[in-house]
């Protein structure tokens, strides 16, 4: 009974959805790529095509002058246009180009806000107004350099006053030269997809019939598969978000390697500017969005609720649902390319230029897409903050949460309170971007640093969002190698939870050369200059941790020490900005790029690469080929300090980022130093390298998986919670009617709850009886 | 000439300095402790090792007083770099009443340069000035076009000692000239002035390129100017 009430539910919600996707209005504001309002012609009547009526646009010529200005005639035959001797209307028009501009010669004539020209007058008894001709004229100034498309739409019109009887017809005409590489950016986007799902299908289905070669058979791989689909499981859920993150992590990359080529000479055409700048768009999103933050939130799936002692996370299903929301996302962060359009924004995004008609019209599903990745983070937010509330173990206080649970709680807390700023920009974009509204569009009134200090207050708390968790991991990696408990443990607390308040009131040093009031600039140097002082807390503390103890080699520690060394090259490059007078150079340069490849590449993936090597034990219950994963650890700390170390000087040299190509001419002045050439060719390089050692990784995590040695519970000797149980662990995590109880080497005094603790009690509504979790 | 203005290399040689200090404490630290500190055997314990046993917080480790060496040294040395990167901040941003105005407007995908009236105020000499004198009758900013390897670019003559004041807008997206050889930069933004101060001196004297540092579109890295003082 239930099911079928259930089934006429779904029907009618699909049904509505339907009903409202005829309806809505298109998701496309240009009249270029699937389906638009352009489409039909003129907004105001536009409801039949007909061959009949045939449009004529004059006036180009055949050699397109650059920058030269043209009369264009426009007009049509044919249609009931005359037919009606009481016309109220002839009829009208409406041109579209992609490239130049139009302005008007007469007042028949206006131009839209999108640079488009149509015919002026538009109700029934405006005689002797534009929609009273079948000729118009409109002048069009050419581009500079390339050519031009036109979309011309008339409409003939029979002048009773309403659009029945009206048609309209569209000519498409072309000049000049075109890109002629219209569809290579969808060739090359398609491929490096292609490549890493046959590729993670591949490794699927090659784990399915390892565990098993006997009964392989294939009717079992669809329940193999939907099992994880399905799973509402922190573990399994985990695992889906790590495969979506290294699977993405392979993409980015193979968009890195794509464009490196491209730079790989001075004045190089591999890519034509547009596509170059898809590519790193799409390249900063893909590795943000889609590698890093995933690969963050599976190790936080993983992890958190073995290692405070809970059964599972406190909203399994809502865990699901901030999944799923990923693949969809990305989906939506990718379909522009499959047009020939893809977002080439940057991953800022920076308005008013997202929202301008030089933008491509990719950028709005890429919007989209950002959107339901707000959401995401939202849900998985308010699931993690719970779990920390209220899941903890018997016993563990605030202050006994293992450093990896600390981190994750600051990172999510920062996370949830920064996001809602960027989802109220992405909004307001893909309104602007659709419907038309006027947030971003300075003509109107739009504030034109808005957006950037909407993302900034998002963007800089996410780069400590990505940032902490592998603080939280080498944490771990450190003292349990070392066997010696994480020095100052409190102050590493403190710093963490000094970072995360000092995160929010630091964005402005994005913001140095914006134009934003001298005074603002002023106070965020002060605040990033002081974002040091618990960063080095960190790093001394870690430090320390070695001293006295009895460090144990293993592949975890060796990339843990990699860390150390990167991150702290990453965090001193970065001490070079907050001076103003120096940024006013370094800004958009090369010294930018290699500085934050030195923290998202030597800190937060050689930090995600430790926790790999130290869970994979516990995961998978097998342990990883240590030979394999040192000689992963050398060709990937090596090639990885060969790629972005001579980005710094490439920044000081003055080569700025986001650029197509860098000038090495004969005019000495007008070009880069000579050797600038050399050391991009050699970052090319080092960039196959590096791309190829991870793939090393990727072998590694499979064939141990399937063949490696079992694994003990406790394979490395570590104290938190996760070591209690089997490896894998089983499902729930731990046994929730007889929850694990934190015991302590020491004799502690019952500070708990502290004051924090009383607080989050005192917010949250008083249980029946304790401990009584949801069923 | 090198890219970079002197503010930018002094700032710059002070920070490589005490980048430097900063990194060779941790390398050493580093590879002291790892390597004095492992297990040589891989397995065996030092004596002051901490027991680990799963479930069990293990025993503290800590020490206030290198605890609060770590924050309050650094704390010192940020403190000092604030202290000099506050210095040229004055200079920069501080109007010079002198200074000869230029205006700079940023196109999608081309600069306009504007030597400007000599009285700004005098709204009949606004508009597209090519070349500007001082009280002298020299010539102090002279705005031209240079070919480039077959290339048309925008060039902009300035006249050495002369302080200049850039007064920049955009008439679409945001762009940023960035003037290479003086290492500096700043937004122009569409319906806002954006200013910058500079006085080339008599060593720098010679051309150099200017780019297109916010990324503005399709053909933001070919939107290049050359900018050459003059003696
Ligand atoms: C194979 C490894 C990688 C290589 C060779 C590489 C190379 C580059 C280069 C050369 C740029 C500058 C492009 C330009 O400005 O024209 C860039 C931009 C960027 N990269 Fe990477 N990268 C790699 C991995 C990563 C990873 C792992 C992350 C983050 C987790 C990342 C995040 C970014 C971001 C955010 C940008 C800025 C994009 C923008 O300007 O909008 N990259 N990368
Ligand atoms: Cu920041
Ligand atoms: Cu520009």
């Amino acid at each position: 009974m239930l099911s079928i009430h259930k089934n006429r539910r779904i029907i009618t919600i699909f049904g509505l959805l339907l009903v409202a996707l005829i309806f809505a209005p298109s998701a496309q504001s240009y009249p270029y790529g699937v389906s638009g309002v352009q489409d039909a012609g003129c907004t105001c009547h536009g409801q039949s095509l007909s061959p009949d009526v045939v449009p004529e646009l004059e006036g180009l010529p055949i050699e397109l002058e650059p920058g030269g200005t043209y009369l264009l005639n426009i007009s049509f035959t044919g249609g009931p246009s005359g037919e009606n001797p009481e016309a109220l209307a002839l009829g009208g028009f409406h041109l579209w180009t992609s490239a130049g501009t139009l302005a008007n010669v007469d007042e028949m004539v206006k131009i839209n806000p999108d640079g488009s020209a149509t015919h002026n007058g538009i109700d029934a008894t405006d005689t002797g107004q534009g929609n009273d001709q079948t000729e118009w004229q409109v002048e069009w100034t050419a581009p500079m350099d390339g050519g031009a498309k036109f979309i011309l739409h008339t409409n003939s019109v029979n002048g009773d006053g309403t659009s029945g009887g009206d048609y309209y017809n569209r000519l498409n005409l072309e000049i000049g030269p075109q890109p002629v590489e219209q569809a290579r950016g969808l060739v090359v986007l398609a491929s490096a997809i292609f490549l890493m799902a046959s590729i993670t299908f591949g490794t699927t289905t090659w784990v399915f019939y390892r565990r098993d070669p006997g009964a392989f058979a294939w009717e079992r791989f669809w329940p193999f598969l939907s099992d994880y689909l399905t799973s509402t499981d922190h573990k399994k859920v985990g695992t889906l978000y790590m495969v979506n993150g290294l699977f993405f992590l392979g993409v980015g990359g193979i968009f890195a390697l794509i464009f490196r080529l491209q730079l790989a000479s001075p004045g190089n055409d591999f890519l034509t500017q547009d596509e170059y700048n898809q590519f790193f768009t799409m390249h900063g999103t893909t590795m943000i969005f889609l590698a890093a933050m995933p690969m963050i939130a599976g190790f936080a799936n993983w992890i958190v609720p073995l290692q405070i002692g809970a059964p599972d996370l406190a909203l399994p299903r809502m865990n699901a649902l901030a999944f799923w929301l990923n693949p969809a996302a990305a989906l939506l962060i990718f379909t522009g390319i499959f047009s020939g359009q893809g977002a080439d924004t940057g991953w800022t995004g920076y308005a008013p230029y997202v929202v301008s008609n030089t933008a491509h019209s990719g950028a709005t599903l890429w919007v989209a897409g950002q959107i339901l990745l707000v959401a995401s983070s939202t849900v998985a937010g308010i699931n993690f903050m719970t779990t920390f509330c209220t899941m903890r173990a018997p016993g563990m206080g605030w202050m006994q949460m293992p450093l990896f649970s600390w981190s994750m709680l600051i990172a999510t807390l920062m996370l949830f309170i920064s996001i809602p700023a960027f989802g109220i920009g992405l909004i307001q974009v893909l309104l602007d971007r659709t419907i038309g509204t006027v947030f971003y569009e300075v003509a109107a009134g739009g504030d034109p640093l808005l957006w950037s200090h909407l993302f900034w207050y998002f963007g800089h708390p996410e780069v400590y969002v990505v940032v902490l968790p592998a603080f939280g991991v080498i944490s771990e990696v450190l003292s349990t190698s070392a066997r010696r408990t994480i020095f100052g443990y409190k102050s590493m607390v403190f710093a963490l939870a000094g970072i995360g308040i000092l995160g929010f009131i630091v964005y402005g040093h994005h913001m140095f050369t914006s134009g934003m009031s001298p005074v603002l600039r002023f106070v965020t140097m002060l605040t990033t200059m002081l974002v040091a002082v618990p960063t080095g807390i960190k790093v001394f503390n870690w430090l320390q941790t070695m001293h006295g103890g009895s460090l144990v080699y293993r592949t975890h520690t060796l990339w843990a020490l990699g860390f150390l060394v990167t991150f702290t090259l990453g965090g001193i490059s970065g001490m070079y900005f907050p001076a103003v007078a120096m940024d006013l150079h370094l800004h958009e340069t090369y010294f930018v790029v290699a500085h934050f490849h030195y923290v998202f590449v030597g800190g937060i993936i050689f930090g995600l690469y430790s926790g790999i090597y130290y869970w994979f034990p516990k995961a998978t219950g097998r342990m990883m080929n240590e030979k394999v994963g040192v000689i992963h650890f050398i060709t990937g700390f090596i090639s990885y300090n060969l790629v972005f170390w001579p980005m710094h000087r490439l920044g000081i040299q003055g080569m700025p980022r986001r650029q197509h190509t860098y000038f090495i001419t004969t005019d000495e002045y007008f070009a880069l130093p000579a050797e600038a050439a050399d050391w991009n060719m050699l970052i090319t390089i080092a960039a196959f390298m590096f791309f190829a050692s991870n793939l090393i990784l990727v072998y590694n995590m499979v064939s141990s998986g399937l063949r490696g040695q079992k694994a003990p519970s406790d394979p490395w000797g570590g104290w938190s919670m996760e070591w209690m149980v089997s490896s894998p662990p089983p499902t729930p995590s731990h046994n929730p009617s007889d929850l694990p109880v934190q015991q302590f080497a020491e004799i502690h005094d019952e500070g708990e709850p502290g004051l924090f603790g009383r607080m989050i009690e005192w917010m949250m509504i008083p249980e029946e009886s304790h401990g009584g979790e949801e069923e | 000439m090198e890219a970079g203005g002197d503010v930018f290399h002094m700032l710059f040689d002070e920070w490589n300095f005490w980048s430097a200090i900063v990194m060779i404490i941790v390398s050493v630290w580093l590879f002291h402790h790892s390597l004095k500190y492992r297990a040589k055997d891989g397995k065996s314990m030092g004596e002051s090792c901490d027991e680990f046993i799963p479930g069990v917080f293990p025993k503290e480790n800590d020490n206030l007083k290198m605890e609060l060496t770590w924050t309050i040294v650094p704390f010192i040395l940020i403190v000092y770099l604030t202290y000099i990167a506050w210095g040229p901040l004055d200079e920069m941003w501080s109007a010079d009443p002198d200074a000869h105005e230029i205006g700079v407007t940023a196109n999608q995908w081309f600069w306009d340069f504007d030597c400007m009236a000599d009285d700004p105020e005098d709204a009949e000499t606004i508009g597209q000035q090519n070349v500007a004198y001082n009280d002298d009758g020299e010539v102090i900013c002279e705005i031209s076009t240079i070919d480039v390897e077959g290339e048309t670019k925008p060039l902009l003559r300035v006249k050495a000692e002369q302080s200049l004041a850039f007064i920049m807008t955009s008439n679409d997206v945001t762009h940023a000239p960035f003037f290479l050889d003086w290492g500096i930069k700043e937004d122009t933004q569409p319906g806002m002035e954006t200013r910058l101060y500079y006085t080339p001196s008599v060593d720098e004297v010679g051309s150099s390129l200017l780019m297109c540092t916010e990324y503005c579109g399709k053909q933001h890295s070919t939107m290049t100017a050359v900018v050459e003082v003059f003696a």
